[in-house]
């Protein structure tokens, strides 16, 4: 187990490092210059701005410097915990870090909480009743879930929810050690929206697994002995047909980190995501670089910490 | 495919295409009982089709065109879908942009899982070094959570029709490519590779003829999968400010610019593109669901319905 660790462990680094390396060289193709748009800055109506302090800026920006040199530097700064600072308000993305990412994780907790809540009993629900309306009842609404588009399905749900029930989430966030209760009320819907995307797939997931499992010699044996169905199914059937379901949690909890990108846009809430898409929009190289690869960072120790789970879940998968 | 003979001069060749074409006939019903589902999303992909080569003859009106006179209204005879801030006509708008998410969505995924395709395929039936470097660069394209990277190559290259192809292409590679690789090494294994080595095919022999039309089927499920992302991630990356840019309608931005702002009063604005979202990308799952099905015969007997 440990060896196995080791190895997954061992690969997680160069994936990381050409992970920057993609990241660095996509934020270099940029046909228009950096330099230029932040010298030009807010003030639009000055068209002329002089070549030197074009120059200037490049020249506090380091873009003056060979690829391969800004590349060193990136990552020697990282190494020393420096996350670099905004081109636009000058504060340090590190700050901006600590502030904004306890949000998207509570926000990932609670969608994937609710998804396990809602798609393993359905899941196990649909397998047994195969090909009787409470199979193909939610079946049609999984499938049909995987098709709306995610962002969309918070508009209507917010805008609907406010217009209905005359009930509006309170437009600042407030953190959960303060306030608790205006906490939760703000988080609910989003992670309603965000786990019901999830737990879409997960549905299918779960029923596949257990028609699988649910064939299987062992649960044959498990009812011949005389144990409740309830006892065969929770206790026997899905510890095995959990497996996949964990592993594809696993893949999505990555990408809900950019799946809470929109999501946090659409509730307007001051999350990592948020922060991404405002950097984007200002064109804030030094936030996005960083940012998109704290993003791909923990979506590959999330994916790593599957795999170990899954090793040690399944002994065959470690030993082959 | 049906290949015209050069010189269908002799009975044989008649009757060989008779059968083929019964045999084809055969299988379409097949498709049509076994999977209704999966044919009434094929019936959609279908008009879609139809709609983004003759939807600029069938709009009743230019989808650009404004009309101050009839701004907001709801859905009438005149427009069956109702009309948008400006009086532009909302069922124009929506064909018009029956084009561009079957464009987006077909030409991402022809590039995406194309050059992923061949890269598995190569890899798969290369083996060795280039195939242990290029799982390698497939962990780190997969590593980067595909919207963000969408996002990012689209901030960096400018949001244009073209640019936002290759964003979402980029997002589609390293998938094909797994699936792909995992079904070459699998085919080059087989005893009927073995055989036509023994025979003295050349390597060009052996891919095209053997290991390509063998892994076409799990490339087939990946890639009408990657329709429906593709549609998704283009609404998204509207909905962020990054979409199909203007003059070209995109249901995306539809829903999320005005239709987001005037939802409560003018609700078929946001409804509309919506609804044909969904339409799609369900249309294409249910095809890839089938073809999954189909072809995939572990699941053969469990869920053939």
């Amino acid at each position: 187990m440990r060896k196995y660790a080791a190895q997954r462990l061992a690969l997680g680094i160069p994936t990381i490092l050409g992970a920057a390396i993609l990241i660095f060289v996509i934020m270099r193709v940029v046909p228009g210059d950096v330099a230029t748009l932040i010298a030009i800055g807010g003030s639009e109506g000055e068209e002329q701005i002089s070549a030197a302090a074009i120059e200037k800026m490049r020249d506090t920006l380091g873009l003056n410097q060979p690829l391969h040199m800004q590349f060193a530097n990136w990552m020697w700064d990282l190494a020393h915990w420096d996350l670099g600072r905004s081109l636009w308000t000058r504060q340090p993305v590190k700050e901006l870090l600590i502030r904004r990412y306890p949000l998207t994780l509570q926000l990932s907790a609670m969608a994937l909480l609710l998804s396990w809540l809602i798609a393993i009993p359905i899941g196990i629900l649909t397998a047994v009743k195969q090909d009787t309306p409470l199979d193909y009842i939610p079946r049609l609404v999984s499938i049909v879930g995987l098709a709306i588009p995610n962002f969309w399905l918070g508009i209507l749900v917010m805008t609907y929810l406010a217009a209905i029930l005359g009930w509006v989430p309170a437009l600042t966030y407030s953190v959960p050690w303060k306030d608790p209760v205006e906490n939760f009320s703000q988080l609910m819907l989003p992670a309603v929206v965000l786990g019901t995307a999830l737990a879409a797939l997960q549905t299918r997931m779960t029923r596949t697994t257990m028609l699988e499992v649910l064939r299987e010699d062992y649960i044959r044996t498990a009812n011949a002995k005389g144990l409740s169905s309830r006892t065969v199914l929770w206790r026997h059937a899905l510890k095995n047909a959990a497996i996949p379901v964990i592993t594809i949690s696993g893949a999505q909890l990555g990408g809900l980190i950019s799946g809470s990108l929109v999501t946090e846009v659409v509730f307007n809430l001051p999350g990592l995501g948020a922060a991404t898409v405002d950097a984007v929009r200002l064109r804030d190289y030094p936030v996005i670089q960083t940012l998109v690869l704290f993003i791909t960072v923990a979506h590959i120790i999330v994916n790593l910490g599957v795999d170990l789970l899954y090793g040690f879940l399944d002994p065959r998968i470690r030993f082959a | 495919m049906e290949v015209e003979p050069r010189a269908p001069s002799t009975q044989n060749v008649l009757n060989l295409r008779g059968a083929r074409w019964q045999y084809q006939r055969a299988w379409l019903r097949r498709f049509v009982i076994y999977k209704p589902l999966g044919a009434v999303g094929a019936g959609v992909v279908l008009l879609m089709f139809f709609l983004s080569i003759f939807g600029s003859f069938l709009t009743p009106y230019n989808p650009i065109d404004m009309d101050f006179l009839a701004r907001l209204e709801s859905p009438n005879l005149r427009h069956p879908l109702g009309t948008d801030l400006f009086g532009r006509d909302v069922l124009s708008n929506i064909i018009g942009g029956a084009k561009i998410s079957i464009y987006v969505g077909f030409a991402s995924v022809i590039l995406g899982t194309g050059f992923g395709a061949i890269w598995g395929l190569t890899s798969g039936y290369a083996g060795g070094k280039f195939d242990m470097y290029s799982q390698r660069l497939i962990d780190i394209l997969q590593s980067i959570p595909t919207l963000a990277l969408a996002l990012v190559i689209v901030a960096s290259l400018g949001s244009s029709l073209n640019n936002i192809i290759v964003a979402i292409s980029i997002g589609l590679i390293a998938t094909s490519a797994r699936v792909v690789r995992a079904s070459a090494i699998s085919i080059r294994n087989m005893d009927y590779i073995a055989a036509a080595i023994s025979t003295g095919a050349g390597w060009r022999r052996i891919v095209f003829r053997h290991v390509l039309p063998n892994s076409l089927p799990p490339y087939l499920v990946v890639a009408t999968a990657g329709l429906g992302i593709a549609i998704l991630q283009e609404a998204s990356l509207s909905f962020l400010g990054v979409g199909v840019p203007p003059p070209h309608p995109s249901w995306g931005r539809m829903l999320s610019g005005m239709g987001r702002d005037y939802l409560t009063i003018a609700p078929w604005l946001s409804l509309a593109p919506g609804i044909a979202i969904v339409v799609v990308v369900l249309a294409f799952n249910l095809v890839g669901d089938a073809f999954r099905d189909m072809f995939d015969p572990r699941l053969r007997g469990s869920e053939r319905r």
